[in-house]
């Protein structure tokens, strides 16, 4: 047991604790989920290299584009400041990107995660309007970017006009614009970590999902120290190819133009934003109605929000879902097409590939509220419902155990159900091929071992009982048994028997017979007799049950193994 | 608090991680673990690239051909 200070026991360290260093991670967790923290690294790295670039950035028309070159060129450092969040920008997106369709192939956005979902799209939403206003607006790919976006303005019906001109400051993007753009950029980051903060909060509700999909309360371990190095390889992943751009292509991401003053006479023959808004881009450009490509934008995010509530599966993870796993595939193609697509010209034949993936793009989405449903219906139809439907036995509750007498008479020769608890009794020459097959069988899987309990009734002549507590991980009912080993004389190999269905036996657990007990039934034992206790007793209590005396010895397991 | 305490293995900085097998089965049947994983998912491998690369192979099509429409 690691020893903890009492820091942190206080009120503010005590959160932080319980968030971030004891805080119960289910232990199946991927390196798909070391996007999260990767994301919140990206976010400080580009705060930090803002705020220092912002001390030598001018936001003036005139005297924008050479402050830049005077932080290339006379700032010590200023050329890695500028190049680290020019391509940290970059590198926020697809860290953002990857953890956004990680969620979406392991149905992370299902309920009750619904509330993390939507924060998550709003500070997409931030990031998004942050990366376009700190865009620079005197480049002449920047300037006319942003005089194409902000123009989109006018779409809207009466007040359009009115709201890009307030935009611009003026008649066109120019000093005014600048200054109003920049200085939400600097405000922006802070309101992102805000949000982000909320949607760990409401992460941390309800905890976070798994590669199954599965509710994983039976087995978490601490975020501290296991995910903490495991998302410690991801930063060390991520520094290194952070570092192959900004150190040998700073400047594969941009767009040389951006090398150009702005100049209002001349436009571009291509405008194309940075590579991470293309998707939206294009999907912009493949209606040729102005109004009509905004209200397309709309509802990408509308899209994005809704998804939690329009989905029907009661499957999480696509894992276990086989068309929704061949549509995900399907729209990361489309995205990647839709990105493509908008770095191409206005022309045949991109314009209706465009018009194409842009459709795709929505009908994965249109088709969620059915697609659930269908992969219900298909299963309930499927050969291996029909042949569950035979094993019908195992399927049902009440006859679950009805079952599993039938179908092992040798091995049980009681049962005993109580309200809370479903008890097997065996005898000890059965004992390992019963859990043995509890463990593996198909329609049993009771894989996890909760304790052993040992009872020591005195009176009797065959005084002990040890009784193993079984748990499954899974939605069908019963998931709970205990197995009780009765009328034993000597208990000294169960113990082996339970290591090694534990998967923990190790060579060091023969010297355990060897140790020293202090408890005092373990030397009643001794003194009459009977051979060596076979475990270290964790907790002993007494009791009487119908008259009769019983002493309780919990054991758990304290297993030693090598990493 | 975590599921087991796990003594971590001491490490020797005399010898290098190889021969301490510091991660060992990390590399183990490494070829076998990939071909597998690639055998599991060629399905959606192709979900994934026959639409990108087939747009991209019919719009090089499209424009070789439009380049030599004036032939005909």
């Amino acid at each position: 047991m690691v020893r903890r200070l009492s820091i942190l026991k206080q009120p503010i360290f005590s959160t932080l604790n319980n968030h971030l260093i004891d805080y119960p991670t289910p232990s199946n967790l991927s390196y798909w989920w070391s996007f999260g923290s990767l994301a919140g690294l990206c976010l400080v790295i580009q705060i930090i290299t803002g705020v220092f670039l912002a001390m030598h950035y001018t936001p003036h028309v005139d005297l924008a584009f050479l402050s830049v070159e005077h932080i290339m060129r006379d700032v010590k450092g200023g050329w890695l400041l500028r190049y680290m969040h020019a391509n940290g920008a970059s590198m926020f997106f697809i860290v953002v990107y990857l953890h956004i369709f990680r969620g979406l192939y392991y149905g992370s956005y299902a309920s009750p995660r619904e509330l993390v979902w939507c924060l998550g799209v709003v500070i997409l939403l931030l990031m998004i309007v942050t990366a376009f206003i700190g865009y620079g607006k005197l480049r002449q790919m920047s300037f006319w970017g942003a005089t194409v976006i902000t123009s989109l303005a006018s779409a809207i019906p009466v007040v359009g006009d009115t709201i890009v001109t307030w935009l611009w400051g003026g008649f066109s993007v120019d000093n005014a614009t600048l200054n109003r753009f920049f200085s939400p950029h600097y405000l922006l980051p802070f309101i992102i970590a805000g949000a982000a903060i909320l949607h760990l909060a409401a992460l941390h509700q309800y905890g976070s999902n798994n590669p199954l999909g599965i509710n994983s309360s039976v087995d978490k371990i601490a975020f501290y120290p296991y995910f903490y190095v495991k998302d410690l390889v991801g930063w060390v992943a991520f520094a290194i190819f952070f570092s192959i751009f900004v150190f040998y292509a700073p400047n594969v991401l941009g767009h040389p133009d951006n090398y150009i003053p702005a100049n209002p006479m001349s436009t571009p023959a291509h405008i194309v934003p940075e590579w991470y808004f293309l998707p939206v881009y294009a999907i912009l450009r493949s209606i040729s109605n102005k109004s009509g490509g905004v209200a397309a934008i709309g509802l990408v995010f509308v899209s994005l929000f809704a998804l939690p509530f329009i989905n029907t599966s009661y499957v999480r993870s696509s894992s276990f879902r086989l068309i929704h796993q061949k549509l995900f595939w399907l729209l990361l193609a489309d995205c990647l097409l839709l990105g493509w697509i908008g770095c191409q010209p206005v022309e045949a034949p991109y314009v209706t590939i465009g018009q194409i993936a842009s459709v795709g793009f929505f009908f994965y989405f249109a088709i969620t509220p059915i697609l659930g449903k269908l992969e219900a219906r298909l299963i309930q139809n499927s050969n291996v419902c029909e042949d569950l439907k035979k094993k019908r036995r195992f399927v049902d509750n009440q006859s679950f155990f009805k079952s599993l007498i039938a179908t092992l008479p040798k091995w049980i020769h009681q049962f005993q159900k109580s309200k809370h608890e479903n008890i097997l009794y065996t005898n000890p020459d059965y004992l390992f091929q019963l859990l043995w097959f509890l463990k593996y069988h198909t329609n049993t899987r009771f894989q996890v071992l909760i304790d052993i309990c040992g009872v020591d009734h005195p009176s009797r002549k065959r005084r002990f009982e040890v009784v193993y507590n079984l748990l499954r991980a899974t939605a069908k009912s019963p998931n709970k048994v205990l197995i009780c080993a009765k009328q034993m004389r000597r208990c000294r190999s169960l113990q082996r028997d339970g290591h090694d269905l534990s998967n923990r036996y190790t060579a060091r657990d023969t010297q355990r017979d060897e140790l020293p007990m202090e408890n005092i039934a373990c030397r009643e034992r001794e003194s009459q007799g009977i051979a060596n206790p076979w475990a270290i007793p964790n907790r002993v209590f007494e009791t009487q049950l119908n008259g009769e005396k019983k002493l309780f010895i919990f054991f758990f397991f304290i297993c030693e193994r090598e990493v | 608090m975590g599921k087991t305490p796990v003594r971590l293995k001491e490490v020797s900085y005399s010898l290098s991680p190889i021969h301490q097998h510091a991660m060992r089965g990390l590399l183990k049947d490494f070829s076998y673990k990939s071909g597998k994983r690639i055998f599991d998912n060629w399905v959606s491998a192709l979900f994934l690239l026959v639409p990108v690369y087939g747009s991209y192979w019919y719009s090089e099509h499209y424009r070789e051909v439009e380049k030599l429409h004036h032939r005909d």
